[in-house]
Order: structure tokens, then C-alpha cells, then sequence
């Protein structure tokens, strides 16, 4: 009789410890993704969530849609999200200066390869150069496409050309809007935006990223975590970045299935072919997540605008970039 | 008595904030709070007095100031008219009185999103708008203030045969000038507060601009001196407001 | 009377309504402002039938109502102190003043530094814009106290606390009411701009949302909810309280507080 009950006692224990081991094998992130559309910043998100890479890895992701780099920075800073994506280093670099428990832990887009330059049809403009002296629109302040920009200028009046004008009209809308109401000569984008209108003939590219030679080998995004996060859970991040990197390998294997899934999770109304056609905006190799290319370059126009007061050391950079957690 | 009271609370005010700042300056000296939160208030000031150093202040004020100048015409002259008509076609003032009340007390600046469309991201969205909410009290005081006006005023003018362009300029003007004036300065007072706010939220224009740019770097310094530069613009700008009253009443 | 002004009401509605669907089809004037009238009501009725708007109506009702709790916590026990004697609210009031004057919005970066980009920030920001009317209000009523009632009050031998409780508090009501009526208002335009700016939810949130996707029509259905929304609620509260108090005058200076 008194076996009986200690056997129940013992096996109503251990069933009620079993949820407890199934919660801590579901481990918890929060991921910030600064746009839900664009292709290298949200799909690898959806591929792993469509294709179930988070569940068999263990882990609970829970996606928080922030408006850009800016708003991702804050987020983790203030220990609202865990990892933050595709994110400028500007912002991270300035944040990390003042104190601010960050590190970068991955690369995400190396180069400006999948930025272009659109003009509207019935405009003159064809190529960079016939933007001399002409408006060029960037999105905000330090952003990678307002470094493009100056680059663009740079590189212009190098050639001896008149510079251009660098002109903040935001986000990939309201850069339309603005060009639409003669704002700026030419908008930035970045795919799938305006593909379809490009191919109807209402919008013509007048220069790409990759045609900024400064940028080819500079990381221009990367991945960024809550340092404490990183202390406290560092299977869940090291776990995240093993499913990241199996997202980007299924994203270039497997392209059809791939436009499908962003079709479908980022609502897009375009044709599949003309979705498709992003492939060409981006090689796998610009979506490494190492190394980290061209720290240097990105340091002194970090600080040539203000957002680092002088150069980080060879130790506080140490201290910043920590791969350890990839692949 | 009464001006030795004035000083006394204006001492007693300063010491106030003076004590606060201690402490704040304290408190961040001795990492009690984080850096990244709160700045200094001597670096914070010290920020503040770099940048009017070399010229950026300048640069933003004037921005700043100009748009409220702008709007404030703008805001003005209609506010003026609008209120004119109110006042002149009764019917016409005492149906939209209701509207126009409620619309003043709504959160009208919510759909500054329609000016940035009509507009785009420039000033004259900024000022546009302000404009446009500014003259709502200007118009309300100028109905009220004529409506107001003494009867016995103008039958006064009347019975000396004044044309009515007279009795408009010579009695009606004065008499409904003091207040007025109170819709102008409220309607001013509304104008900075929304011209202010709208640059830091559309991040255009001068010091609104500064400090939403500011917050986007992580400067908290800047931040704190942006902030400090709007309390200092306020305070100048309500004496002259009261240098202005005291003047008009006279 | 009556009538006319109805009549003048109905006409200027009708007349605005063709001006709008004549500017919009036209494409005079900002054409992309101008949606036709059936498509705002079809949006409106799609938001309201649809409980998309739920968890924004939820985020922001959280916000304001909170941040009208806190600065009103704060706000009534200071003014009614700062009010209490004339030395300290000349001393204060100016800088309560001066604090006024400038649009809490611009606080919130520290805000979203303590607090993160989570509810709590916009919170934060409609308790500061709601503080500065209700402590001024409550220190407006406590000037207005006819000193009587003080004399009472402090002849039967009352405390500081039964003072607070049983004599200042029922004379202040009316304007403490109105205080927190405005407060509300400051509440919601505090939370819901800064909802704009750096936010996961609400009604603020969902205009922006709707702005950067050039949903027009969408964002002028969601306008006139929060419109009818706020006024319904002012109004509500104006009624309330004057159930329970007499409200002293209306202030001009209503919408001036965010």
C-alpha cells in the first residue's frame, strides 16, 4: 500500500517535471527584422519559418517588424529584441561608444550590389554621370543608401563632373512620392520594389549599387545581438545563426520555392517571373555572414558624420565583432 | 512689498533648478545612472554652447523660427478673416462655433500625415499645417472679442456720424484688441508647440530635426542640449509674449 | 434660430462633400488627398467589421489610460501642494508654465532609452503631456478655495492630511474634473504621436502604417474613428463629472496641451 503511493507520488513528479524539460528545449529569441519586404532583411525569416528550420533547431522565434535600422538599434539596446537584422553599422557603432551592451555577431550584406538608382521614364538621365549636378535621393540620415550617395558624389567629382545633390526623401514609398513630385531626379530602391514598373517601362535604372567602387568589399549590414542576451543564452544564438545560414543555403538552392514563399508571406502583387528577377540583384557570396569586410573604410565615415566621435581601438573592435556564435 | 515677492520666488526658483542640476550632473558623474539614459547637464550645456560656437545653432533657429513666423502670418490673416465673418454674419459664427470649439480641442495634429502627402517632407508641410491650427483659436478670440465689444461704444460712434470704415478702425480696433491679442498668443503659443514637434517627428526643419537626428545617433549629449535649447526657446519666447501683452494693454 | 443653423450646418456639409468628389476626380488639387467619399465609408466599415483594429485600439487605450493614472498621480498631490500656500505656487507655477509650452514628444528618445520601444514609452509620454494641465487646473482650484473654508477647517484642529481629504479636495473637484478631462485629451495626442514616430501597435501606428503604404482612404476612415472616438470620450467625461460637480468655465485653451 505505502509503495503503491510512493510509486504514484514519484510518477506524478515526473510527469509534472516533463513540460518543465520541454520549455527549456524550446529555447526563446526575439529577432528584430527591419522590413517586411525586402529580400536578403525578411525572407530568410519567413524561409526558415515556412520550412520549419526553427522548430527542428529547437527554438521559439518571436518576429517584432521594426520600422529600419534606427528603430532596431534602440530596440536592442534597450533589451526589447535579441538579435536585431540587417542593420547599418552606424547606428550600432555610435550606440556601442556610448556604452550601449551590443556586439555585431554576423556579417549580412557585403557591398550595394541590390541598391539601383530609378529615374522616371520620360526623364533624360541614363546612366550616373548624366546625374551631374542633378538631385539623387538617399533614405535617412547615415543610412547605407546616403553613403552610396556620397559616394556617388565622390566619385563624380573625381571625374570632374558637376556633384550631385544628396536628398533625404526616406523610405522606398516615399522616395517614390517624392520623385513622382519632382523632389529629387532619381529615387533609390532595392528589389522587389518597382521591378513590375521597371519592366512596364514607367521607371528606368540609371546606376546600381555595385557601381560605386568604395562599397564592393565593405559590409554594409550585419547582425547584431543584446550583449547580456548573448551571455546569458548563448545555445539560442548560436542555434539561430545554424538555421540562418541553412535559410541562405535553401534561398540560392532553391530559388523557385523561395519566390514562392516570399510571395506569399510578404503579400506581393507581382508577377512570379518578375519577383524572380531579384536573383540578379544578389550573389550568395554578398550574404556571408563572415567576415566582416572593410571595418576600416566604414570607421572613418562613421566618424566623418558624426555618428563616432573619434575611431574605436584595436581592443574596443575586438570587443564589438564577435563571430564565435556562427557556424 | 510686491517686487521684493517677485524676486524672492525668482531666487527661489533658480536655486531650485540649480540644486536639480547638481544633482543630475551627480548622478551621471557617478555612473547612479547610466550615461546612455541622461547627459550631463555641464556636457549637455557644453554641447549646447560648441555647437552655437560654430554657427549650427544658428542654422537650426533661424529655420525654427522662420517657419513659426510663417505660419504665424499665414495663421493670422486668416484667423482674422475667418473670425471677421464669424462675427459679421452671426449665422455663420454661431453654427460653426461648436466645430470649431471641438476641432481646437482635438488631436488635430495626428493628421499631419495628409500635408506630408500633399506637401511632401518639407518645411511648408510644417508650416502649412501649423498655419492651419493656429488660426483656429486666433479665429475664435477675434469672433468672441468683437462680439464683445461694448454696444454702447458704437452707438456712440454712430451718433457723432462716423462711416462705418471709422467706427471699424477707430473704436471696434481698440476695444477688441486686448483680446485679440490673447488669440494670438495662444494661436502662437500652438504654432511653436506644433512646429516643434513636427520636426522632431518628420525629421525636417531646424532644432526639432536636430534632436530627432540627435536620438537617432545615440547622442544622448545632444539630445539633452536639444532639449535644453527648446526649454530656453520657450521662456524666451513666453516673456516676449508677456513684454508684448503688457505693452498692448497699455 | 435653431433651425437656420441647422440648415447652415447641413448645407456646408453637403457642399463640402461635392467639392471634395469634384477635387478628387478632377485631379486639380493634390489629387492623392481626395478619395471618394464611398471608398472612406467602405474602408470604415471594413476596419469596423473586422477586428483588425483590436489589438491597436487596445495598445493605445493602454497607453492613455495609463498614462493619464500616472500623470495624474503626480500631477494632483503637487498642485494641490504647490497651491497651497501663495509663495509656492509663485515660485513654481511659471516653471510648470515654461515646462508647458514645450510638445512632450521631444522626450521621448529618453523615454524609449528607459523604457524600450514597447508600450511603456508612449505611456510615458502621455503621462508628462497630461501632468501640465491637471497640475495646473488643481492649482487654479486651490487659489479659487474661498479662505472659509480653510478658517474652518484649521479651527476644529484638522490635520494636513484631513485638510487634503476633507476640505481642498471636494472645493477643488470641479477644476481637478476639468483637469483631467483636458488631461485625457493631452493623453491621447501625447501617445499617439509618439505612437507615429517609434511603435509596434495602436491607432497612431496604424496611421503611419497606412500613410507609408498610400492607403489614403484607409487613413481617413481610421481619422474619423479616433475623432469620434476623442470627442465621445470628452464629451462622456464632461458629463460625468459635471454629475458630481460644478465645472467652472470652459477653458479656451484646450487642444493646446500635448
Amino acid at each position: 500500500m505505502k509503495r503503491g503511493f510512493l510509486l504514484v507520488a514519484l510518477s506524478v513528479w515526473l510527469l509534472s517535471a516533463l513540460p518543465a524539460l520541454a520549455s527549456t528545449h524550446g529555447a526563446k529569441i526575439t529577432i528584430g527584422v527591419p522590413h517586411r519586404v525586402l529580400f536578403d532583411t525578411a525572407v530568410p525569416i519567413y524561409v526558415a519559418e515556412e520550412k520549419g528550420f526553427f522548430k527542428a533547431a529547437g527554438l521559439e522565434v518571436n518576429t517584432v517588424f521594426v520600422k529600419g535600422g534606427g528603430e532596431n538599434v534602440q530596440a536592442v539596446v534597450a533589451g526589447d529584441v535579441h538579435v536585431g537584422l540587417a542593420t547599418g553599422l552606424f547606428a550600432i557603432l555610435s550606440a556601442f561608444s556610448k556604452g550601449a551592451p551590443i556586439q555585431v555577431v554576423s556579417a549580412e550584406m557585403t557591398g550595394l550590389q541590390e541598391i539601383y538608382w530609378y529615374v522616371l521614364a520620360d526623364s533624360p538621365y541614363r546612366t550616373m554621370d548624366s546625374l551631374a549636378g542633378k538631385r539623387i535621393a538617399y533614405s535617412n540620415l547615415g543610412s547605407s543608401t546616403h553613403m552610396a550617395v556620397l559616394g556617388v558624389i565622390e566619385l563624380l567629382q573625381s571625374k570632374k563632373l558637376k556633384a550631385p545633390e544628396a536628398v533625404a526623401l526616406g523610405s522606398v514609398p516615399d522616395t517614390f512620392t517624392g520623385i513622382k513630385t519632382g523632389q529629387a531626379e532619381a529615387g533609390w530602391s532595392a528589389p522587389p520594389f518597382f521591378l513590375d514598373r521597371i519592366e512596364k517601362g514607367e521607371l528606368r535604372i540609371a546606376f546600381r549599387g555595385d557601381e560605386i567602387p568604395k562599397f564592393r568589399e565593405v559590409t554594409i549590414r550585419v547582425n547584431f545581438a543584446n550583449a547580456d542576451f548573448l551571455k546569458k543564452n548563448p545555445g539560442a544564438a548560436r542555434a539561430f545563426f545554424k538555421t540562418y545560414q541553412q535559410s541562405l543555403d535553401f534561398m540560392f538552392k532553391n530559388q523557385e520555392e523561395t519566390v514562392k514563399i516570399w510571395m506569399k508571406r510578404a503579400d506581393l502583387k507581382m508577377a512570379e517571373p518578375t519577383v524572380k528577377k531579384t536573383y540578379d540583384f544578389y550573389s550568395k557570396g554578398a550574404l556571408n555572414l563572415r567576415p566582416i569586410k572593410g571595418i576600416q573604410v566604414t570607421l572613418e565615415d562613421a566618424a566623418k558624420f558624426g555618428f563616432l566621435k573619434k575611431a574605436l581601438t584595436q581592443e574596443e573592435l575586438d570587443r564589438l565583432i564577435d563571430l564565435t556564435y556562427l557556424p | 512689498m510686491w517686487a521684493r515677492e517677485k524676486t524672492q520666488s525668482i531666487l527661489n526658483r533658480s536655486l531650485m533648478v540649480l540644486s536639480c542640476l547638481l544633482l543630475l550632473e551627480l548622478a551621471v558623474s557617478a555612473q547612479w545612472v547610466s550615461p546612455l539614459f541622461f547627459a550631463k547637464p555641464s556636457a549637455a550645456l557644453r554641447t549646447l554652447w560648441s555647437q552655437l560656437a560654430n554657427g549650427k545653432i544658428a542654422g537650426m533657429v533661424f529655420i525654427t523660427l522662420y517657419e513659426i513666423g510663417f505660419a504665424f502670418l499665414l495663421a493670422t490673416l486668416l484667423g482674422l478673416l475667418l473670425g471677421y465673418l464669424l462675427w459679421r454674419y452671426r449665422i455663420l459664427g454661431l453654427s460653426y462655433e461648436l466645430l470649431l470649439s471641438s476641432l481646437f480641442a482635438s488631436p488635430l495634429i495626428l493628421l499631419y500625415p495628409l500635408f506630408l502627402v500633399a506637401f511632401g517632407r518639407t518645411s511648408a508641410a510644417i508650416i502649412a499645417l501649423a498655419a492651419l491650427f493656429g488660426l483656429i483659436p486666433i479665429a475664435i478670440n477675434t469672433r468672441s472679442a468683437l462680439d464683445h465689444v461694448n454696444p454702447v461704444l458704437i452707438q456712440v460712434g454712430s451718433s457723432m456720424n462716423l462711416l462705418p470704415r471709422q467706427i471699424f478702425r477707430h473704436i471696434l480696433i481698440p476695444a477688441a484688441a486686448p483680446a485679440v491679442f490673447s488669440g494670438f498668443r495662444l494661436g502662437l503659443t500652438y504654432i511653436l508647440k506644433t512646429i516643434l514637434g513636427m520636426e522632431f517627428i518628420v525629421n525636417v526643419g531646424g532644432i526639432g530635426k536636430w534632436i530627432s537626428e540627435a536620438a537617432f545617433r545615440f547622442e544622448t549629449e545632444e539630445i539633452y542640449a536639444g532639449l535644453f535649447g527648446v526649454l530656453i526657446l520657450s521662456v524666451a519666447f513666453l516673456h516676449l509674449l508677456d513684454r508684448m501683452e503688457r505693452w498692448i494693454r497699455r | 434660430m435653431r433651425r437656420s443653423r441647422l440648415l447652415v450646418q447641413g448645407s456646408t456639409l453637403l457642399l463640402l462633400i461635392i467639392l471634395w468628389e469634384l477635387t478628387g476626380r478632377s485631379g486639380l488639387l493634390f489629387p492623392d488627398l481626395f478619395p471618394p467619399w464611398r471608398e472612406i465609408a467602405w474602408e470604415l466599415w471594413r476596419q469596423l467589421s473586422t477586428d483588425i483594429l483590436i489589438p491597436h485600439l487596445k495598445a493605445s487605450l493602454y497607453e492613455v489610460g495609463g498614462g493619464l493614472a500616472l500623470g495624474a498621480l503626480l500631477a494632483i498631490p503637487l498642485g494641490m501642494v504647490l497651491g497651497s500656500r501663495r509663495s509656492l505656487t509663485q515660485t513654481m507655477e511659471p516653471m510648470i508654465l515654461y515646462l508647458a509650452v514645450v510638445p512632450k514628444i521631444i522626450v521621448l528618445p529618453v523615454f524609449i532609452l528607459l523604457f524600450g520601444i514597447g508600450a511603456e514609452s508612449k505611456l510615458a509620454v502621455a503621462a508628462a503631456a497630461a501632468f501640465f494641465p491637471i497640475a495646473l487646473l488643481t492649482i487654479a482650484g486651490m487659489r479659487e478655495i474661498r479662505p472659509v473654508y480653510l478658517d474652518v477647517g484649521r479651527s476644529v484642529g484638522a490635520t494636513p492630511l484631513q485638510m487634503a481629504t476633507s476640505i481642498y479636495l471636494p472645493a477643488i473637484l470641479g477644476y481637478l474634473f476639468t483637469g483631467l478631462r483636458i488631461g485625457m485629451g493631452a493623453a491621447v495626442t501625447g501617445a499617439l504621436l509618439a505612437e507615429t514616430k517609434i511603435a509596434q501597435a495602436g491607432l497612431g501606428f496604424l496611421i503611419v502604417d497606412y500613410y507609408t503604404q498610400f492607403r489614403i482612404a484607409e487613413m481617413y476612415s481610421l481619422f474619423f474613428l479616433i475623432f469620434l472616438l476623442a470627442a465621445a470620450a470628452n464629451r462622456a467625461l464632461s458629463l460625468a463629472f459635471s454629475l458630481i460637480a460644478p465645472l467652472p468655465r470652459a477653458q479656451a485653451e484646450e487642444g493646446f496641451f500635448f
